[in-house]
């Protein structure tokens, strides 16, 4: 497995078969800005300095020496400290792409190399070419869970628009 | 960049590195996309060293990618602009803190380093389209749908980002993750003070005993 990470929910499930006006859509994004940022928030945990905190795991890199690949996992390793944490997890950022909404990862290792589909948590398997890290699954089900706790205001906003002609 | 508190920077790297969008055709497009995108991973590698963090709200919601021929860093936080490190004054009024700044100048120095190459690739790219050998290249076009990062960036100056995680966390949460951050961070730098103190004293041990 290579390349950078996405996870993707779609909005034409909530607006589908509807012509979105400049308005509405704006208040669409509204509702995906607090989405976003409370998935956020569960992946960050209160301090990214406190490996463990956070869904998203921040912690050491590790080199197995297989195929040059590496994982990395929630372990605190005392020998990076607080600020080489996190590097993972400020690569995320959301964009839309016609009627899917789609967080993306691009972190790469010092060669170049995309990582974030192999991230795990310390003590969970890695992931390797077949499967992914739980950190990505994990991410997914916040995700899809983030996305449904706002689907009722979505429904509203388009209801909304709907009802003011748009 | 407006002094909002989010940051929003657009480097346009084809006017900055002297070079003309319309000399590329796909294959210099593509080589300068490979050097602006390394320039990027080079910038994260600083804001990942020198951004100060707290909760790590404003070092982890930076966004940074290419666009074209313009590199993006941007932040929705409200309060990213005036990031500063540990110990050094907070800016005055009007004024961004030192770690924006730095981050910026960082860029632009990059942009620089790396002119000569661009440039170079945009000349053997303009030949091969004065050579016929090669078309024009169609730069991607932005997609003008919904802004998220604008929504974002309302969202943090309607209710701000500490206030915000406070709620997400408990605010009791929040405040003891921070003090147990500050605290080992003191803790580490209390180290370092202690390791170079001990490695002095070894060092002063051997001259004496030489």
């Amino acid at each position: 497995m290579s390349g950078q990470l996405s996870i993707t929910s779609n909005l034409g499930q909530v607006v589908s078969g509807l012509r979105i006006t400049e308005s509405t859509k704006a208040e669409i994004g509204n509702v995906i800005a607090e989405t976003y940022a409370r998935w956020f928030f569960a992946l960050k945990g209160p301090t990214i300095s406190a490996p463990g905190e956070g869904e998203w795991p921040v912690g050491r890199v590790i080199n197995l020496g297989r195929s040059n690949e590496r994982y990395v996992t929630g372990d605190p390793d005392p020998t990076l400290g607080a600020v080489s944490s996190g590097r993972s997890l400020g690569a995320w950022r959301p964009v839309q792409r016609g009627l899917n909404i789609v967080a993306i990862n691009d972190a790469v290792d010092a060669r170049r190399r995309f990582y974030p589909p192999y991230i795990h948590k310390a003590g969970e398997p890695t992931g390797d070419a077949a499967r992914r890290g739980d950190a990505a699954r994990r991410a997914w089900e916040l995700w899809t869970q983030e996305f449904e706790k706002s689907r009722p205001d979505f429904e509203r906003v388009i209801k909304q628009g709907i009802d003011r002609g748009d | 960049m407006a002094i909002s508190g989010s940051i929003n920077e657009r480097y346009d790297v084809a006017r900055a590195a002297g070079f003309r969008v319309r000399d590329l055709d796909d294959r210099g497009l593509g080589g300068v996309g490979r050097v602006l995108q390394e320039i990027v991973f080079k910038w994260r590698e600083e804001l990942q060293r020198s951004w100060p963090r707290a909760t790590g709200l404003s070092f982890a919601s930076w966004e940074s990618f290419v666009s074209g021929v313009v590199i993006v860093t941007r932040n929705p936080v409200e309060y990213a602009a005036y990031v500063h490190p540990s110990g050094t004054p907070a800016p005055q009024r009007g004024e961004r803190g030192r770690s924006s700044i730095h981050v910026d100048q960082y860029m632009q120095r990059l942009i620089r380093e790396e002119a000569p190459t661009l440039r170079r690739i945009a000349k053997e790219s303009k030949a091969r389209l004065e050579e016929g050998a090669a078309a024009r290249a169609v730069l991607p076009t932005r997609e003008t749908s919904i802004d998220l990062f604008g929504a974002l960036a309302a969202a943090f100056q309607a209710r701000g980002g500490y206030e915000r995680q406070a709620e997400f966390f408990g605010a009791a949460a929040l405040r003891d993750a921070v003090t147990r951050t500050r605290q080992s961070e003191t803790q580490t730098a209390l180290g370092a003070t202690v390791a170079a103190s001990r490695l002095r004293n070894r060092e002063r041990q051997r001259s004496r005993t030489r």
